[in-house]
């Protein structure tokens, strides 16, 4: 059974739940870490309203996407009002991104490369590359079309490999 | 450097993004879980309580029209000549209180008999001066109870204050005190 199935109550509801949290709580916490400083509680919250659902959405993981971009907004703002640098400070820390073993590169200078972005193309890497969203889906999430999702990506990606390190974004380099 | 060798290279620089993975969630697994179960619980109690709610309410929204439109129909009818309010309240009283009620009735037809037997009783002043005479001395008319206007030497007595009169001994005494020669003994009513 995949995730996009609905209509389900009891145990069933709380194994899908379980599976939810297994595969996507760590890309929805970098996700809302996009904008908050405290994004597990952010996905908690998420997760909590997806399962007091009464009738699951056909696709519950763009919606938990959706619902976690809406209340870290909130929380951004809410607390962009209080002190800004804070807020600035928590955004997308290293820890939040684990590179692969043999990865030349750490992650804090991906983490770095990242926060120098753009909100928008920000958003559109996270959900592209760790939330494994179609475009389609970062459209309705983002409130755009499909193609301007997918442009945006790619103006992300070519922002990225210019940030980044010239031996690490040139993969013969790292391969010699 | 061609198109096609940047579009390579962008897809080998996902590629080696993607290999990133987010570290791993600090979410408290089994607290979310927790408290998931909660909100089902609770949702499950709110949608049992809607269950019931909504056709009771749906149930009884005729019910009380239904009442409604009996009670406007049936009205006109009990009404009548006699008001039910009024024939409710003759319905309702008791044996004691029907027989006081004769007795005043028997009582008011007697002092219509008598006064109309003693035909003309004369001038209002005539009565009016017969009362100021009566009156204690050093008194006027206005500072003395009507009992005392009416008989000095009854109301100089404690009883008065003591026990009120009754309805019967007042009808008595005003027609002894307007018809003076005519006070035929009233029939008492019949207890």
């Amino acid at each position: 059974m995949n995730d996009n199935e609905h209509n389900t109550t009891g145990p069933e509801e709380a194994q899908r739940l379980g599976r939810l949290i297994d595969s996507h709580a760590a890309a929805l916490e970098l996700y809302a870490g996009l904008w908050c400083v405290s994004p597990e509680d952010v996905v908690q919250e998420a997760l909590i309203e997806l399962a007091s659902q009464r009738q699951w959405p056909t696709n519950p993981v763009a919606w938990l996407y959706r619902a976690v971009r809406h209340r870290a907004l909130n929380a951004s703002r809410a607390r962009r009002r209080r002190q800004r640098h804070e807020e600035q400070a928590g955004l997308l820390r290293s820890a939040v991104l684990k590179p692969p073993p043999g990865e030349s590169l750490d992650a804090e200078e991906l983490a770095a490369a990242l926060r120098s972005l753009p909100d928008d193309q920000r958003e559109v890497i996270v959900t592209r590359l760790w939330g494994a969203l179609s475009f389609r889906e970062i459209g309705e999430i983002t409130g755009t079309s499909e193609s301007t999702a997918h442009r945006r990506y790619q103006e992300a990606l070519l922002r990225l490999k210019e940030k980044v390190s010239p031996s690490w974004a040139n993969p013969n380099e790292k391969t010699n | 450097m061609g198109k096609s060798e940047r579009e390579n290279e962008l897809a080998a620089f996902e590629a080696r993004l993607g290999a990133f993975r987010p570290g791993a969630s600090r979410l408290d697994r089994d607290r979310v879980m927790y408290l998931a179960g909660q909100a089902v619980a609770r949702r499950e109690r709110a949608g049992a309580r809607s269950l019931w709610a909504w056709p009771s309410a749906f149930a009884a929204m005729p019910a009380v029209a239904a009442a409604l439109l009996v009670a406007i129909v049936i009205e006109p009818d009990s009404g009548g000549p006699v008001p039910l309010a009024q024939s409710g309240q003759e319905d309702a009283a008791s044996p004691a209180e029907q027989d006081s009620q004769a007795a005043r009735m028997a009582t008011d037809h007697d002092i219509l008999n008598a006064v109309v037997s003693a035909g003309p009783t004369g001038s209002e002043d005539s009565d009016l001066d017969t009362l100021l005479a009566r009156l204690p001395a050093g008194r006027s008319l206005s500072s003395v109870t009507p009992w005392e206007a009416v008989d000095p030497d009854w109301a100089a007595t404690s009883l008065v204050a003591v026990a009120p009169v009754s309805y019967v001994k007042q009808q008595q005494m005003l027609l002894e005190e307007l018809m003076p020669g005519e006070n035929a003994p009233l029939r008492q009513p019949q207890s």
